[in-house]
């Protein structure tokens, strides 16, 4: 896998959240898996296209998905996932891949990226992309947001 | 009393995919040119009630015989056909006032408007334009679930109307999902149940498989890869600078699975099947 194209995405995590209010923002473990998997509650899916093809899978637990969310609106109190939360989390990753691709741009690779889809649901069981794929825990205040990264070739 | 057409084409298959689509009892093809000033002459000689007119042809295009036939006859009705790369010579057509426009390869019932649309028109009121609709698109996706569950299995299907999907989609239980990034960005989704993509699997492979089984997976996947090339490549062909590109698919199954793109519109496409309904969501943002 391409670093030039990988370690943007993790990189974006740094440079994105603390100016939407959260206050701590650390790397956790760092393993390589067999597929792209996200087996979590929440998942926002970014589609990569163009010089290198692939899947970004940004997947959270749904407490920690609230969380976010209130942090993104200024710390309102969020009890459900509703619309409004989920357009959060959803503009949250729109944020993450847009300033990504700023430095993938600037890393001198050409590619496009996907709006957002979110997957929510329970005993999400499987996730499957036909890729090896990088798998990185960002440790914050609202808890454990796993970024799942699968490059073609 | 047939109506009778005179179809200007320098390709063969263009003629044969018109009279194909023409009841018989209603249309004749009365005539066929293969050029701008064949066309010119045949319609002379034929006086035909209605003129399919390609754009691009050797000796003399379209848009030049079609003018001149507008000059000798202004009650003339043409149909221009335009193909990709035809765009520039669209605009002047309709500059020309030539107001119908069916785009290559059309389908039969869009011919069949069209011709009765002519047949009914009066060259100087507004006609509508065939050529670029909104839901072109959507069009793509349904021949493509069609055409590829056809090649794939052999299973010939019934496709419902396509409707707009509001707000989240609820999922069956297992969901292939593919994002499309270009000019126009967005995501197409396959939705249906564990049994019903079991039993397609198995139409497509010729073999039966379990519930717990990957290869279930992979294959709905796949099925969506290809719909959603055939869909894109015949719509980058007809719109230059699309550029539609397709990502790779994932396959999400779950409880209680809700898929939600909030700034994408979307129509759903859904497919009868002997095991049960499967549906294909396809949405671009701000479409």
């Amino acid at each position: 896998m391409d670093a030039r194209v990988f370690s943007p995405f993790i990189d974006t995590f740094f440079q994105v959240l603390p100016g939407l209010g959260f206050k701590k923002v650390e790397r956790g473990k760092l393993s390589l898996r067999e597929r792209l998997s996200a087996t979590r509650d929440v998942t926002a899916l970014i589609g990569l296209s163009g010089g290198t093809r692939g899947n970004i899978a940004i997947s959270m637990d749904e407490g920690t998905a609230k969380k976010v969310a209130s942090i993104m609106m200024a710390d309102r109190p969020v009890e459900l996932l509703d619309d409004m939360a989920q357009s959060a989390i959803s503009e949250l990753a729109n944020m993450l891949s847009a300033n990504a691709m700023t430095i993938v741009g600037q890393n001198g690779v050409s590619m496009q990226v996907s709006p957002p889809t979110l997957i929510t649901g329970e005993k999400i069981s499987c996730v499957v992309s036909m890729v090896q794929s990088l798998n990185v825990e960002i440790f914050t205040e609202a808890g454990m947001i796993e970024i799942n990264i699968g490059l073609e070739s | 009393m047939r109506v009778r057409i005179l179809v200007v084409d320098d390709s063969p298959f263009i003629s044969k995919a018109i009279a194909r689509v023409l009841p018989q009892d209603a249309y004749e093809i009365c005539g066929v040119g293969k050029n701008g000033q064949e066309g010119i002459e045949l319609y002379q000689r034929l006086a035909p009630d209605v003129v399919t007119m390609d754009i691009t042809m050797p000796i003399m295009n379209g848009l030049t015989a079609a003018k001149e036939i507008l000059k000798q006859d202004p009650q003339a009705k043409i149909i221009m056909l335009s193909a990709m790369g035809d765009e520039d010579l669209v605009h002047e057509a309709r500059a020309a006032g030539i107001k119908m426009l069916l785009r290559k390869p059309f389908k039969g019932p869009d011919m069949l408007a069209a011709l009765s649309k002519a047949c009914a028109l009066d060259n100087k009121s507004g006609a509508e334009d065939y050529a670029h609709q909104d839901d072109d698109y959507l069009d793509c996706f349904r021949r493509a679930l069609k055409d590829t569950l056809q090649e794939m299995s052999g299973l010939d299907c019934i496709l419902g109307e396509t409707i707009p999907q509001q707000g989240i989609l609820e999922s069956k239980g297992l969901a292939a999902i593919l994002s499309i990034t270009g000019k126009m960005q967005g995501r197409v989704i396959l939705d249906t149940s564990r049994e019903v993509a079991c039993w397609l699997c198995a139409r497509m492979n010729g073999e039966e498989y379990g519930p717990e089984d990957d290869f279930v997976l992979f294959s709905l996947a796949e099925f969506l890869n290809i719909i959603s090339g055939n869909a894109t490549t015949e719509l980058n062909n007809r719109h230059r600078d699309l550029n539609l590109r397709v990502t790779p698919p994932s396959v999400f199954v779950g409880r209680r699975l809700n898929i939600n793109s909030p700034k994408v519109k979307a129509g759903i496409i859904r497919m009868e099947t002997d095991a049960g309904d499967i549906c294909l969501s396809v949405g671009f943002e701000g479409s």
